[in-house]
């Protein structure tokens, strides 16, 4: 056992965005591991890495890395080959730099190939260091590099950006201050704890303490203890107010990402029902308090109370002299609200359907009136082929749905995500029938529970993601400002979740249309569908490869894929399944160039007056025999009956290839058997293209 | 206890603070602006590499806020006090909460937080990373490390503090609105920010809602804007300035008065956006004096 210490890096800052902790302290640690595999421990080279965060620090420990780091030589690539040699094949002055940059002299190059191409690469021959001067190199860069949302600079070095700016720098190996060089700051052994409570430093002396230490002054740097304690001081609270927590996952991953050390203070809504915040929705409670005030509501048989809890970041904090601000604030925004309901109220929807001109929707692509009249269009034509969709409904749903956007309550920052429920509570009290009320405040979540809902949801997204693409603003890698792929994801799980006979291309041609441009994209546009369904069905475990086979029979009806897959699934005959790939792998080998996949109308029927062999016979007879059970099964989409009969001709298939040779100098006859291969393909064809599930060894 | 500060001492020692801490005492502007940074001790002052500290106090005029003194804590006209750091300092949080304490505030026993606010001026041209600080979830104080300015990069990072003095009354004085603030006392009697304002706020909401003239301000906004072109050509800086902050507040008026649509908004708000930068430049680097647009200057 090599002789080890535990390390300890701690970034103090000033307060960093709730959102930005995890990902950075994840990120560090990631990197960090990577190079303290890259220089290369045997084995397990160190113990376990405890990743933890409160607003004002990012804090990371190590256990048990070795003290010296091991010798060992690697490769290191160069620029590419093409530069590195000239024409008589001598290094040439890029790469003598690039030697030189690494140290090492010109023996040490050589040219080598990777996946990329042919490159110059110097091996370099790393020596036993310390850990110690390692990680004094190492971690200054890896702190500039970690990357966040946004970053500022505060100092007079343009180069140094964080997220905010860093106060401190406590960094221990062992016993031993890790002394990195730092702009304006210098690593030392010393942290601080809780602003108001403890401010003075104190001093780790080894990195075990630092948790520990932290405790004793009033911040918990482990935030799954932070939220913990956080859940348990909450739940206490509701019950001691009479009622039940309404949980709220990201409200409370955010709190705990908020606070260093969490203290819950209970509010009242005093004189709440006086003031008429009974009539205020639910939905407009909860919201107004939860962005404004981080605060969490308590519910009584369904019912909200009329108090609220926060969660403080005070460990003194004298809750008689807090409580009275965080209630009169919070009872002020509810105001706010409860004004803005009543003035969107006296104007009505309706009216703000009319305005809907003057917005524009997408520009190039039309008003947000345009977007509601298409809206409609879509829909009725998208619900028409469904028995249970009620036109008028969906047509009025339709025609209110986007006015809600132009209320005061949504225009407002912190209701924008009421987006949707504000026209749902609108229509609701100015008497729409509720089936209406229930699509408009369903068109942005991907469980409907109405066909006109699903349709009014879908339709909206098929238009967001057709305009998007038209305008030239389709996904791409990993930035997808307007969520097209979770809105191809919903309008996939609501199709599906609602058994809706929809069909992908149809549905687009008639978006497009109404549209009335984009013609040039819609090959772009069905690709990316189509994608999001592959994904969307692997999302639900079935195997890829099933999916490839069924896809490339049926992809254009996302339930009947779904259908099809879970009948898979049902008969959960993976090794016969395998089997039956192996035979039409080699069907769909030998009827290649022959026969195509793609229009199997057009396969010649064989002649069975030029069988010669009693498997040619015995299978042809058996394709035949159940290809009328086949074909209803089909119609009735009894996708487990259809593949039930498929595999029961499996056997006469191996047969024929164990006894017939396909591949015979007499034409006439190897053409038959072609016809014949091909045929018996069609049907399978029918249900999914076998020959793309994988079979392994 | 002892006796609340009324709303001029509430000024008075904070600006006793910041001046203590090496702040000059600047006044605030001469026309109608929407924040403090309009004002060209900050707007200017923090575009070039000089040091520069200041505070003043800033009558902060947003037509869209007035509420017919209905609602206590939204009005047209609000008082921000205004804090120019610069280059921000290293501990500024510290000297920050030190301005709270001048005010007798026992800051362990309430509730204060920093939490997340990045500030963004888009007619200005100006962003910001920082904070909103909350005191027991009252936000008191903008508290932004400037970055861009004018579309400018700052070449030194400056700090702004942008208290809302009218809420911190609030809280000291703890009354529910801001019109029953103590503003001070006269001769004996108490006065408050409603003796003094309530019927102002009365009158610009009818004024902001219902009277304003939005033909007249349409025309204005394009002579301003055209107006302010014309005098960045000529390197008239402040002349210059002074434009842009009348067209903003005739953007904001015309906004009040519902009388430009949500496409419009952004195009107009990217018209100011352009004369501030054109100002910034002509701040930073002085007049241009290679061009010759109108062949008025003339070789000796």
């Amino acid at each position: 056992m090599p002789d080890t210490r535990t390390f300890l890096l701690e970034i103090g800052t000033e307060e960093i965005p709730a959102s930005y902790l995890e990902p950075a302290v994840s990120w560090l640690a990631e990197e960090l591991k990577k190079k303290l595999d890259a220089i290369g421990y045997p084995g397990n080279p160190y113990g376990g890495v405890k990743r933890m965060w409160t607003p004002r620090r990012l804090t990371l420990i190590v256990e048990d890395i070795p003290l010296m780091t091991l010798r060992k030589s690697y490769l290191t690539q160069g620029p590419p080959a093409k530069v590195a040699k000239d024409a008589d094949g001598n290094w040439t002055k890029a790469a003598k730099k690039f030697a030189e940059r690494h140290g090492v002299d010109e023996s040490a190059l050589s040219i080598e190939e990777n996946e990329k191409g042919r490159y110059v690469f110097a091996k370099i021959i790393s020596k036993e260091e310390k850990t110690y001067d390692f990680l004094a190199d190492t971690i200054p860069s890896l702190i500039f590099k970690i990357p966040f949302p946004k970053r500022m600079r505060w100092l007079k070095y343009k180069t140094v950006t964080f997220a905010r700016p860093i106060s401190w720098l406590c960094c221990l190996f062992g016993d031993e201050v890790v002394k990195f060089q730092f702009p304006e700051l210098t690593p030392s052994n010393k942290t601080f704890g809780h602003r108001f409570a403890h401010p003075e430093a104190i001093t780790i002396n080894y990195p075990d303490e630092c948790i520990q230490k932290l405790k004793d002054a009033s911040v918990i740097v482990d935030p799954a203890e932070r939220r913990k304690q956080i859940v348990a001081e909450l739940s206490k609270a509701a019950k001691k107010l009479g009622g039940k927590l309404v949980e709220h996952e990201e409200l409370i991953y955010e709190v705990t990402n908020l606070v260093e050390f969490p203290r819950v203070l209970a509010c009242d809504l005093g004189g709440f029902t006086d003031r008429g915040f009974a009539n205020l929705p639910r939905e407009v409670l909860q919201t107004a308090l939860a962005k404004h005030q981080h605060a969490f509501v308590v519910e009584k048989k369904g019912k909200l109370l009329p108090h609220f809890l926060v969660v403080t970041n005070a460990p003194k904090l004298e809750p008689k002299l807090a409580k009275p601000w965080f209630e009169r604030m919070a009872i002020s925004r509810l105001e706010d609200a409860d004004f803005f309901i009543k003035e969107d109220l006296k104007k009505g929807l309706e009216k703000l359907v009319d305005e809907e001109a003057r917005v524009e929707w997408v520009k190039g692509i039309g008003t947000l009136l345009d977007k509601t009249r298409w809206l409609t269009d879509l829909g009725v034509s998208l619900g028409s082929k469904m028995d249970a969709f009620n036109k008028d409904v969906y047509e009025r749903a339709a025609h209110l749905a986007k006015a809600d956007l132009l209320t005061n309550l949504v225009r407002e920052k912190e209701f924008t995500s009421l987006q949707g429920i504000a026209g749902a509570i609108y229509t609701e009290r100015s008497g729409e029938k509720p089936e209406v009320s229930n699509a408009i405040g369903q068109q942005y979540t991907d469980s409907p529970t109405s066909n006109e809902s699903a349709i009014l949801a879908i339709s909206d997204r098929l238009l967001n993601i057709a305009a998007t693409f038209i305008v030239g603003k389709p996904p791409k890698g990993s930035s997808d400002p307007f969520a097209l792929r979770r809105q191809a994801a919903a309008i996939m799980k609501i199709i599906v979740d609602r058994e809706l006979p929809l069909n992908l291309s149809t549905a687009l041609d008639q978006t497009l249309q109404l549209i009335g441009k984009g013609e040039e994209k819609r090959g772009a546009i069905y690709d990316f569908l189509t994608d999001r369904l592959r994904l969307f069905l692997t999302d639900q475990d079935f195997a890829y490869d099933w999916v490839d086979a069924v896809l490339a029979v049926a992809g254009d009806e996302p339930y009947d894929s779904y259908l099809r897959l879970s009948a898979f699934r049902e008969l959960d005959k993976g090794e016969e399944f395998r089997l039956v790939a192996v035979g039409q792998k080699r069907v769909a080998n030998i009827t290649r160039n022959t026969h195509n996949t793609r229009n199997t109308r057009n396969t010649p029927l064989p002649d069975d007056s030029l069988f010669d062999q009693n498997e040619e016979k015995e299978l042809w007879e058996k394709a035949n025999r159940i290809r009328p059970d086949l074909d209803s099964a089909l119609d009735a989409r009894d996708y487990r009956k259809a593949l039930e009969l498929l595999l029961s001709i499996r056997p006469a298939i191996d047969k024929f290839f164990d006894e017939v040779f396909v591949m015979v100098e007499e034409e006439k006859v190897r053409t038959n058997r072609l016809h014949l291969l091909a045929k018996v393909r069609d049907e399978f064809l029918k249900v999914a293209d076998f020959s793309r599930i994988v079979v392994e060894g | 206890m002892s006796k609340p500060l009324s709303f001029q001492e509430i000024i008075l020692r904070l600006q006793d603070y910041w001046i203590d801490k090496g702040c000059v005492l600047m006044q605030p502007y001469s026309s109608e602006v929407g924040a403090g940074t309009f004002n060209p001790a900050s707007f200017l002052k923090v575009l070039d590499d000089k040091p520069w500290r200041c505070v003043y106090v800033e009558p902060a005029k947003r037509p869209r806020d007035a509420r017919y003194a209905e609602n206590p804590l939204r009005v047209y006209q609000h008082w921000q006090m205004q804090v120019i750091l610069k280059p921000a300092p290293e501990d500024s949080q510290e000297l920050y909460l030190g301005s709270l304490r001048a005010l007798g505030i026992p800051l362990e026993r309430h509730d204060l937080r920093f939490t997340e606010d990045d500030w963004e001026s888009p007619t200005l041209g100006a962003w910001g990373l920082g904070w909103q600080v909350e005191l027991d979830g009252i936000e008191i104080t903008q508290f932004t490390y400037f970055q861009q300015v004018g579309g400018l990069d700052l070449p030194m990072v400056p700090l702004e503090l942008t208290y809302g003095i009218g809420r911190i009354a609030m809280f000291l004085q703890r009354v529910d609105s801001f019109f029953s603030i103590k503003w001070g006392d006269m001769g004996g009697e108490t006065l408050t920010w409603g003796d003094v304002f309530l019927q102002n706020e009365k009158d610009f909401s009818a004024y902001s809602f219902e009277e304003a003239d939005t033909d007249y301000l349409r025309r204005s906004f394009d002579h301003y804007e055209a107006e302010c072109t014309r005098l960045v050509k000529k390197g008239l800086l402040m002349p210059a300035y002074d434009a842009v902050v009348k067209c903003s507040h005739f953007f904001n008026l015309l906004d009040a008065r519902g009388a430009i649509s949500v496409t419009e908004r952004t195009a107009t708000i990217l018209r100011v956006r352009k004369l501030a930068m054109a100002v910034a430049k002509l701040y930073v680097e002085g007049p241009d004096t290679d061009s010759d647009p109108e062949g008025e200057v003339k070789d000796a």
